[in-house]
C-alpha cells in the first residue's frame, strides 16, 4: 500500500515536472536555461543527498552562505579577469575550499551559527548587488544577472555537454549509492571511522573536495534557482520517496524558470530566497530529521 | 591472545612505564586502579591506535601478529573498542548506526549481508532497542545511547573486545545485560575482552584475572581473589567489607557506612 502511494506520488510529480518544462518551451523561456536547469537541479539533488549522508553541511547553500560568496567570486571574476565558465568555475571551486575550511575550523558544524553568518553574508551581497546595479557599474552589472541564473547558460554549449553533464551526475550518483555506508560512517567521526576499518585522514581530504565540486557545478549551472531540496530530501526520504524529492527539486527549478520569463531575474531571485528560508524555517520547528 | 612488550607511551614524560602483559585467548581480564594511573591508555595501546598516532616504545601483537602489520579492515574486524564517546552525527537513525557497526566485515561497493542484519537484529533484541530503532540518535537518552555504542561493541563480533568503563552511567539491568553479553561471546566466539573499569563488583562477577596499574606499571596480576579487603586498602585507601557471593562464591565488595 505504502509502495503504491509513493509510485503514484512520483507518477504525479513527473507529470506535474514534464507539465512545467512543457510550458517553458512553449513560453520559450530559453533553451539552453531550460536543458541546462534540469540535470543541474539532479546534481543539486545529488548534493543534497551527499551532504546528508556525510552530515559535512547541513543548511542548503543560501542559508550557509555559500550561495552569497560563491556569487560574488562569479561576478568579480567575471568582471576583472576572466568571462570563461571553465576558469569561473574553478574560481568558484578554489574560493569554495577556502572558505569551508576557514568555516569549519572556526563555526564547526554548528548549524545556528552558520545560519546567522549566511544570513549576514546574504544582506552583504543583496547591498552590493543593489549598489553596483543602482550606480550603474556596468562592468559588474552585465555579469549579476547571469551569476544569479546560472553562467554556465552564457556559454556556447551544445547537447553533447548537457549529454557530459547528465554522464558526470550518472557516475556520482551509482558511486554515492554503492558508497553510502561508508560516506555515513565517515559522519560519525574518528573514533567510529577507526572501528569501521576507514581512513579517517584520507576521507577527511576527499569529502569536502568532492563537496565543493559538485557545489560549483551546481552553483554554475543555477545560481540562486535552488534552495530547498534540503526540504524536500528531508520531509521525502524518512518515508523513502528518493525519487519524488528529486523530481521535486527539478519541478521547483523549472517553475523558478517560468517565473523567471515573466519577472524578470530580481524578482525570482528574491522568491528563490523567500522560499529557501520558508522551507529551512519550517523544517527547523517541524525538528525534522532524515536518514538516507 | 594479546601481547604487549616493553610498552611505554608516550616516549616524553610517560603515562604507561616499559609494560609487558600477555592475556590469553578466551580470557576475560579486569584492568583496575585508581584514577589516572595509566587504565585507559594501556587499553588504547591495546587497541593499536597509540602505535598509529604517535611516538612510544615497544611492541603490541595479536596472535604473534604485530598490530602495525595489521591492514584498517583487518584490525577493525579483530578488535572492538569502546570507550563510550558518542558519535559526531546525531542525525543517524538507531537501526543504522548500528548496521555501520558492520562495515568493517563488508568490501567496498557491496551491500551488508543477511548474516550482518542477523547480527544488528539479535544484539538489539539483547540490549533491548527494538522500540527504538527507528528513533535518531539525538532522540535517544543517555542510557539508551550508551545501550546502543555497547550493541555496537557486540555487533562488530570482535576478535578482542576492548571496553574502557562500560558500566559508567548504567541501570542495574543493562549491567546484567553487559555481563552476560560479555560472558557469552567470550564462551561461544573465542573472544578475549579486556575491560577498564572502576567498578569493582562488576568485574569481580565476571573476570577470570584481574590486573591491577599503579604508576603507569602493573602493581598485581591475578586471579579474582585479588580482590580483597587488603589490596583495594592498599590501591585504594578505602576500608572495605569483602563478603563471597552465594551462587559463583566471586567476590562483593561492600563499602562501611560513613559513621
Amino acid at each position: 500500500m505504502k509502495k503504491a502511494s509513493s509510485i503514484v506520488i512520483a507518477a504525479a510529480l513527473i507529470t506535474a515536472c514534464m507539465t512545467a518544462v512543457a510550458l517553458n518551451v512553449f513560453f520559450e523561456t530559453g533553451t539552453s536555461m531550460l536543458f541546462l536547469y534540469i540535470p543541474g537541479s539532479l546534481m543539486y539533488a545529488l548534493l543534497e543527498y551527499f551532504s546528508q549522508a556525510t552530515a559535512i553541511s547541513r543548511l542548503d547553500y543560501h542559508q550557509s552562505g555559500e550561495g552569497g560568496i560563491a556569487f560574488l567570486i562569479t561576478v568579480l571574476t567575471a568582471a576583472l579577469l576572466t568571462e570563461r565558465p571553465l576558469l569561473i568555475f574553478i574560481f568558484i571551486f578554489l574560493a569554495m575550499m577556502f572558505h569551508n575550511t576557514i568555516m569549519e575550523k572556526i563555526l564547526y558544524r554548528d548549524n545556528r551559527d552558520r545560519f546567522i553568518y549566511g544570513t549576514l553574508i546574504n544582506i552583504v551581497v543583496i547591498i552590493i548587488t543593489a549598489y553596483l546595479v543602482n550606480t550603474g557599474t556596468r562592468g559588474p552589472e552585465k555579469h549579476i544577472h547571469t551569476a544569479l541564473t546560472g553562467y554556465l547558460h552564457t556559454s556556447d554549449h551544445s547537447i553533447t555537454h548537457v549529454i557530459i553533464y547528465c554522464l558526470v551526475i550518472f557516475i556520482f550518483s551509482v558511486l554515492f549509492f554503492l558508497l553510502k555506508p561508508e560516506l555515513k560512517a565517515f559522519s560519525l567521526g574518528k573514533e567510529h571511522c577507526l572501528g569501521a576499518g576507514i581512513n579517517y585522514r584520507a576521507m577527511s581530504c576527499l569529502i569536502p573536495v568532492l563537496y565543493n565540486l559538485i557545489f560549483s557545478l551546481v552553483f554554475m549551472t543555477m545560481g540562486f534557482m535552488g534552495g530547498t531540496a534540503l526540504y524536500f530530501f528531508q520531509s521525502q526520504l524518512r518515508s523513502g520517496r528518493m525519487l519524488s524529492a528529486m523530481v521535486m527539486t527539478v519541478l521547483y527549478s523549472q517553475l523558478l524558470l517560468l517565473v523567471l520569463h515573466f519577472s524578470g531575474t530580481n524578482i525570482t531571485v528574491l522568491i528563490s530566497l523567500c522560499m529557501s528560508y520558508t522551507f529551512t524555517i519550517i523544517l527547523a520547528a517541524r525538528r525534522r530529521y532524515v536518514p538516507v | 591472545m594479546i601481547e604487549i612488550l616493553h610498552c611505554t607511551y608516550p616516549q616524553n614524560n610517560p603515562v604507561l612505564k616499559d609494560i609487558s602483559l600477555t592475556i590469553n585467548t578466551g580470557e576475560i581480564a579486569g584492568i583496575i586502579g585508581k584514577p589516572g594511573v595509566g587504565k585507559s591508555m594501556l587499553l588504547k595501546t591495546l587497541s593499536g591506535m597509540n602505535q598509529r598516532s604517535g611516538p612510544g616504545s615497544g611492541s603490541v601483537a595479536i596472535h604473534n601478529k604485530k598490530i602495525n602489520a595489521f591492514g584498517r579492515k583487518e584490525l577493525a574486524r579483530t578488535i572492538s573498542y569502546y570507550n563510550g564517546r558518542k558519535p559526531d552525527n546525531m542525525d543517524e537513525s538507531l537501526f543504522d548506526f548500528l548496521m555501520l557497526s558492520r562495515i568493517s566485515h563488508k568490501n567496498f561497493f557491496r551491500a551488508f549481508s543477511e548474516y550482518d542484519l542477523q547480527v544488528v537484529e539479535q544484539n538489539i533484541g539483547y540490549f533491548d532497542l527494538t522500540d527504538l530503532q527507528k528513533k535518531r540518535l539525538g532522540e535517544l537518552s543517555d542510557i539508551q545511547m550508551k545501550k546502543a555504542m555497547l550493541a555496537v561493541s557486540f555487533i562488530r563480533t570482535p576478535k578482542i573486545l576492548l571496553m574502557d568503563n562500560p558500566t559508567a552511567g548504567l541501570d542495574i539491568g543493562t549491567i546484567h545485560t553487559l555481563s552476560r553479553e560479555i560472558t557469552r561471546s567470550v564462551a561461544e566466539g573465542d573472544t578475549t575482552a579486556v575491560i577498564v573499569t572502576h567498578d569493582l563488583n562488576f568485574i569481580a562477577q565476571i573476570a577470570d584475572r584481574i590486573i591491577i596499574i599503579e604508576g603507569g606499571e602493573i602493581a598485581e596480576d591475578g586471579t579474582v581473589d585479588l580482590l580483597n579487603a587488603e589490596t583495594i586498602r592498599k590501591y585504594y585507601s578505602v576500608e572495605v567489607f569483602v563478603s563471597r557471593n552465594v551462587y559463583n562464591g566471586r567476590p562483593n565488595i561492600h563499602l562501611f557506612p560513613n559513621n
